[in-house]
């Protein structure tokens, strides 16, 4: 049996949101990552 | 996930859901590649999934895309490159099997995404952002704005 399902997709701007959707957190400290600061190692995201 | 869930000393009661002693309930879902990684916890169920553009070739996308989900991708995605479609194609793909609790591991056509339904039941939102690197993608039933 076929289930259908609608998918509404909603493309997310990571770093220049006025409420974020999701975080960057450095892994280690937990402090929040500046667009500067993001590298592309240990990514910590946080869904509100 | 420590670190959100603070000292509440929830532990993993079966696959993609916590529990703690007060009986209280979390859902969560985790993807990683390479050295990245996306933790994604809330009181629903979630599926996430977070994908290098170096791991699919347009000649592995052709094989596991649809015709209907090939057009989904070039009509959506016009602006990325082919591999940064295809990879963000199966990232839809891999985070709303993780929703359904079905995964690819279960076969890349378990399910596939047609065009406009008039039959659909139900509702999935993903939300989904392309990096320099990598594409994420979070499903869930519900809407997280």
């Amino acid at each position: 049996m076929s289930i259908y399902v609608k998918l509404i997709l909603k493309e997310i701007d990571v770093y220049n949101t006025a409420k974020p959707l999701f975080y960057i957190r450095n892994f280690d400290n937990n402090s929040e990552k500046s667009k500067a600061e993001y590298k592309k190692k240990d990514v910590f995201i946080e869904i509100n | 996930m420590a670190s959100i869930l603070g000292n509440d000393n929830f532990v993993v009661d079966q696959q993609s859901h916590l529990i703690n002693n007060l009986k209280q309930q979390k859902y969560f879902s985790a993807s990683y590649s390479d050295y990245d990684i996306l933790v994604a916890i809330q009181d629903k169920p979630i599926g996430v999934d977070l994908e290098r553009y170096n791991k699919l070739t347009t000649e592995k996308g052709s094989l596991f895309l649809s015709n209907s989900e090939r057009i989904i991708m070039k009509e959506k995605f016009i602006e990325q490159t082919d591999i940064q479609g295809i990879t963000m194609m199966w990232c839809f793909k891999e985070s709303v099997g993780k929703l359904f609790g079905v995964g690819i591991s279960n076969g890349i056509n378990v399910f596939s995404f047609v065009g406009l339904e008039k039959r659909a039941k139900y509702v999935v939102y993903t939300y989904y952002s392309f990096m320099k690197d990598y594409c994420v993608a979070i499903s869930s039933w519900n809407d997280l704005e």
